[in-house]
């Protein structure tokens, strides 16, 4: 097994195009590509920066004496809202349906008389938002902001005043039981993933991909002609030989993730989040997974040339769905990408935080299957 | 004498429909150089697969040096293929080197036997150039040093001289000899006649996967023919003699040349023919029995159709 390993990595050093094409090129894709679409991630870099908004114009008319209508009150004019709400009281209900339509406001809140009762004898009561449809976005704040308040008891019913049949109902009681205390749930902020670093998630995948061509275009070169009939008749047993050949083509490939990494990181600034033994994880077995498959496409296909061209036209669509060259949204489509099964973690990781190695153990698994499968392939067929 | 290779009733089919190896059975002795002969088709490089252990035979028996073949008997057994089996890449010394490690040779025995290959094939000069700069000559003969590097006891070349220049034919045919004389058994397939008359002291004509004839060369060619030929060169055409060639087995006629089949040592048929065409014999020539007469009578077939 070492010296088929050994005289196998030889010859590979030896070959310019490892380092050329499968070194250089991806660092190039992801300067390249980092720069000329880092447009694309702007949306989720923009969420960072402050944005002004003009005040939701509002009048509210609170009939309810008890104490939630006054802390709703006070909620939308307190400090924090008083950017967002340009509140004005007002006593009458008509009154205030007439300002909403002739367009002083952009919204009107009621607060009926039963809302602290209902709440206190544990029955259904509405906090109801009016508004126009051309400011139905702004209700939609006000009703969810209004959600968000306190413990979050409250149901609402927003409906658009001066068209009752398209009117727009969103009850929000399924959010607030009244009686409990549910806090309503927030989305942890997630850490946008730069152009670069982005790339350089996807290239770095994409250059383990290639280990399968590699490993596969090795094997059926070597042990498709008489060549690999030196082999197979040498006394070396064919694990040995399988082995050697995986050992050789993970290597190589887990150096190229490593200079691709470390380059990415030393002059890009490419982030691969704080934890790099994740990154190393994700690259060990990658190599080994691609490297297994194209160990076994390498050896039932030995006699199939056509699998060569299959498979490179296959590793360019895999990264493409996957989102690799350009960042877009395949939806279950991208599910179909081998290189999904490897991305995604480190996305994960690097923006969440989330540690989720379960796929990758399961691809362990197959490429385990695959060596054996390969060993068995391969195997001198023994003469009775 | 000790035997090298034995098959006994050995069947092989790639489908079932047609038998590319039929019951055959062959025995080849200790320092042999045994010549497989046959043409298109008849099995040969099947049965050179059934011996190494690449393809499994259906039935039958085989045996190396008395036992089942194994990873011990592997070791003894050398295979120079007809296709080149060589790593571009690697210099010739790291392609012998290569293999010789394979075959589980280590340290200065390892130099030496890389060394001693490569004088062999005369490429000790060329050891550290690659063997895509090497003329199809070279390139063979590197072949050759790949697969003798462990010194096996038994060498099977496959038509080592195919697409060869003359010079490096006759440095190849004389290697095999050399190496039959320091005690290597040799299967030598080819074909060429010739080079199975020049070096093999055994041979087995093969056809439809069955094994025709086997015996050593003498007694193939005295045992399987007693037809000679004799060519003639006549003054005219030969469609000018048709009542002279009446009376003999004419072979093929061109030109005014004209080939007749005789039977060996029959001196009359001489005196007739000179009699016949007197003074319009430009030339004479008498072919003893050989190989080729052998090959045809048993095959029907030329060697090369």
């Amino acid at each position: 097994m070492w010296n088929i390993f050994l005289t196998s990595m030889k010859r590979k050093m030896k070959n310019p195009i490892i380092f050329v094409n499968y070194i250089l090129l991806p660092l190039l894709l992801i300067v390249i590509l980092g720069n000329a679409l880092s447009s694309v991630f702007q949306s989720g870099e923009k969420d960072a920066v402050p944005v002004s908004m003009t005040k939701v114009r509002t009048v509210v008319v609170n009939e309810d004496t008890g104490k939630i209508g006054k802390d709703i009150v006070a909620f939308l004019t307190n400090e924090e809202n008083a950017g967002m709400f340009e509140v004005t009281l007002q006593t009458d209900s008509s009154t205030a349906k007439k300002l909403l339509e002739n367009g002083e406001y952009d919204q009107y809140i009621y607060l009926p008389k039963d809302l602290t009762s209902g709440f206190t004898d544990k029955k259904e009561s509405y906090v109801t938002i009016y508004g126009e449809d051309s400011n139905i976005e702004k209700v939609g704040i006000t009703g969810l902001t209004l959600s968000a308040f306190g413990d979050g008891y409250l149901a609402m019913d927003v409906s658009s005043a001066n068209n009752k049949a398209v009117s727009y109902t969103h009850v929000y009681n399924n959010l607030l039981k009244v009686g409990k205390t549910n806090s309503v749930e927030t989305t942890e902020s997630s850490n946008p993933v730069s152009a670069l670093s982005y790339y350089g998630v996807t290239m770095l995948i994409l250059i383990l991909l290639y280990g399968l061509a590699n490993t596969m275009n090795f094997i059926q070169e070597e042990y498709s002609e008489a060549l690999g009939d030196r082999y197979l008749i040498s006394p070396v047993s064919k694990t040995s030989l399988i082995m050697g050949q995986l050992l050789t083509g993970c290597t190589i490939s887990i150096i190229q993730g490593l200079v691709i990494v470390l380059c990415a990181k030393l002059f890009f600034d490419v982030s691969y989040g704080e934890n790099i033994l994740i990154v190393l994880f994700v690259i060990v077995a990658g190599a080994i997974f691609f490297n297994a498959l194209g160990l076994i496409l390498g050896v039932i296909g030995r006699r199939f040339k056509q699998l060569d061209g299959i498979v490179t036209l296959l590793i360019p669509i895999m990264t493409f769905i996957g989102g690799g060259f350009i960042k877009l949204d395949f939806g279950a489509l991208s599910n179909l990408s081998i290189n999904e099964v490897f991305q995604r973690p480190l996305f994960n990781y690097m923006q969440q935080g989330v540690i989720d190695l379960m796929p990758l153990y399961s691809t362990l698994v197959l490429a385990l299957g695959f060596v054996l499968i390969s060993i068995f392939a391969l195997t001198r067929k023994e003469i009775r | 004498m000790r035997t090298v290779f034995a098959g006994d009733s050995i069947n092989f089919s790639y489908d079932t429909k047609k038998p590319v190896l039929n019951g055959l059975s062959l025995s080849i002795g200790d320092k042999q150089i045994y010549g497989l002969l046959g043409p298109n088709g008849a099995g040969k490089s099947t049965l050179t697969k059934v011996m190494l252990g690449l393809d499994k035979p259906q039935s039958g028996k085989l045996q190396w040096f008395n036992e089942i073949p194994n990873r011990s008997t592997n070791k003894r057994v050398g295979y120079v293929p007809q296709d080149l089996a060589l790593i571009y890449d690697l210099s010739a010394y790291e392609n012998v080197l290569f293999f010789g490690k394979l075959y589980g040779l280590k340290g200065e025995r390892l130099k030496k036997q890389v060394r001693y290959a490569l004088e062999f094939v005369g490429l000790w000069d060329e050891r550290k150039q690659k063997p895509k700069k090497f003329s199809g000559g070279m390139k063979r003969r590197l072949n050759i040093a790949c697969g003798i590097v462990h010194n096996p006891d038994v060498i099977i070349f496959d038509e080592p001289t195919v697409g060869v220049d003359p010079q490096s034919r006759n440095r190849i045919l004389e290697g095999i000899i050399e190496l039959n004389q320091i005690g290597t058994t040799i299967i030598y397939i080819s074909h060429y006649m010739e080079e199975i008359e020049k070096v093999c002291s055994h041979v087995g004509i093969m056809d439809k996967g069955e094994l025709l004839v086997e015996g050593t060369l003498n007694e193939v060619i005295s045992q399987h023919t007693d037809q000679a030929v004799i060519k003639l060169e006549l003054q005219k055409r030969a469609s000018a003699y048709t009542t002279q060639l009446e009376k003999y087995q004419v072979i093929s006629t061109e030109g005014n040349l004209v080939e007749l089949g005789v039977l060996k040592n029959d001196v009359g048929v001489i005196s007739s023919i000179k009699e016949d065409f007197g003074d319009d014999i430009k030339s004479f020539q008498y072919i003893a029995p050989n190989l080729e007469q052998v090959f045809f009578k048993l095959t029907k077939k030329n060697l090369r159709d």
